[in-house]
């Protein structure tokens, strides 16, 4: 199944395709001009671990308690991996080889708030507001390697949900 | 309504500059070395003034520590071309980097001459970079930048205080210069609170504005005389 972020996705892809690389919809503000997702060290599954009811935060731990969501180390895989959850699986291999050699896995980062902007996004109290990872991040449980859904240079984008949620509109909630 | 504002207590202040080092370290302010402070393009969001009273050798020195004074009528605000700099709801006046386009005509009209023009990028050579605020912008080349009360701290106060489930409580939020003041002579608050340190000083007969004449209505008030120290 495809979600409808990556259905909205494809569509911009072929619009774009079809009128040599303009989007008309860019016009009219959508989340247009996505940037290709980054390659990744090893290729994660994020359904596989999903289906097996595995949470966001178990992973992303600081996601609900911190400004940055964060990623695992290795031997957070490990943890599993090592005791029998396929550990024979070739990308399985790939980071517990990172691991005996320790090495940090550097993960290619899929959302990148642009510098220019000097803002100062913090994860921990939009989850407080019940916010779900989902409404920004796309829903990630049916994505293998994560994309990016919106644009996060769109501000536009933020502000109407921070109007919707009448969350702070001020500048210096986020660009200081 | 919160007006966050600061009371500085003259009588106090031995001039030690550790407010200035403080400001420095906490909000990533580039040092800008000899020559270009020759230029008079020295960057410090909070400098300590002094002033020589009396004759020598009976002379006194008086120490003001000078910054932006979150003015409820500031006059860099309507010289924006950009609106880069405007009054937050609570009461700060607020500078945004991203939006500044570096005309500096906010600086020019500032009569406490507390704004600081990026001239050139700041740069802190490895690992001098680690010790970077992350919750702290990094400026680059061609905008203007000025104290900004620590907005950074007032948010993470009243993030702390909404984990808590409360309001935000006189006290809870200190900003860099006030923390590190050994003589403890800058107090922060919300003047709006007449519950607040910071409010009930500004009552002193001590309490004045810098440069009050000019109508500016700065949320920083100095305390000076009227007690033996």
């Amino acid at each position: 199944m495809i979600s409808r972020p990556q259905q909205s996705r494809c569509l911009i892809q072929v619009l774009k395709k079809l009128v040599g690389g303009f989007c008309p919809l860019m016009v009219l503000g959508c989340s247009s001009d996505l940037p290709e997702a980054l390659p990744q060290p090893i290729a994660f599954s994020h359904i596989a671990h999903s289906e097996n009811d595995i949470s966001c935060t178990r992973c992303h731990q600081g996601a609900e308690t911190q400004a940055q969501a964060g990623l695992p180390p290795i031997s957070s895989c490990a943890s599993c991996h090592r005791r029998g959850v396929i550990p024979d699986h070739p990308e399985v291999l790939k980071f517990m080889e990172k691991l005996e050699e320790r090495e940090p896995l550097i993960w290619g980062k899929v959302n990148v708030l642009p510098t220019s902007a000097m803002v100062h996004f913090k994860h921990k109290p939009h989850a407080r507001a019940g916010i779900d990872c989902s409404a920004c991040h796309g829903d990630v449980s049916q994505m293998a390697l994560a994309q990016p859904v919106i644009n996060t240079a769109n501000m536009g984008w933020c502000v109407s949900c921070h109007r919707e949620n009448e969350a702070s509109v001020d500048c210096l909630t986020c660009h200081h | 309504m919160t007006r966050w504002g600061m009371v500085i207590d003259t009588d106090r202040c031995t001039g030690c500059g550790a407010c200035v080092v403080a400001c420095h370290a906490e909000n990533n302010i580039q040092t800008v070395g000899e020559e270009e402070a020759r230029n008079g393009r020295a960057m410090h969001w909070l400098r300590i003034e002094r002033h020589y009273e009396g004759e020598f050798p009976d002379i006194q020195v008086r120490f003001l520590p000078v910054l932006c004074q979150q003015c409820g009528s500031a006059p860099c605000e309507p010289v924006c071309p950009v609106y880069a700099t405007y009054r937050t709801p609570e009461g700060l006046n607020a500078m945004v980097y991203s939006r500044c386009i570096g005309t500096r005509y906010c600086a020019n009209n500032c009569p406490y001459t507390v704004r600081f023009f990026n001239w050139h990028a700041g740069e802190w050579p490895k690992p001098l970079d680690r010790q970077l605020n992350p919750d702290v912008s990094v400026r680059p080349a061609g905008v203007m930048e000025k104290c900004t009360f620590c907005v950074q701290r007032i948010q993470e106060g009243q993030d702390r205080a909404k984990d808590e489930s409360r309001q935000v409580t006189d006290g809870d939020i200190k900003t860099a210069c006030s923390q590190s003041c050994p003589a403890r002579a800058i107090t922060f608050g919300d003047l709006e609170n007449s519950e607040s340190r910071v409010a009930q000083m500004a009552k002193s007969a001590r309490a004045s504005h810098l440069l009050e004449d000019l109508g500016t209505d700065p949320s920083v008030i100095y305390l000076q005389g009227g007690e033996e120290h």
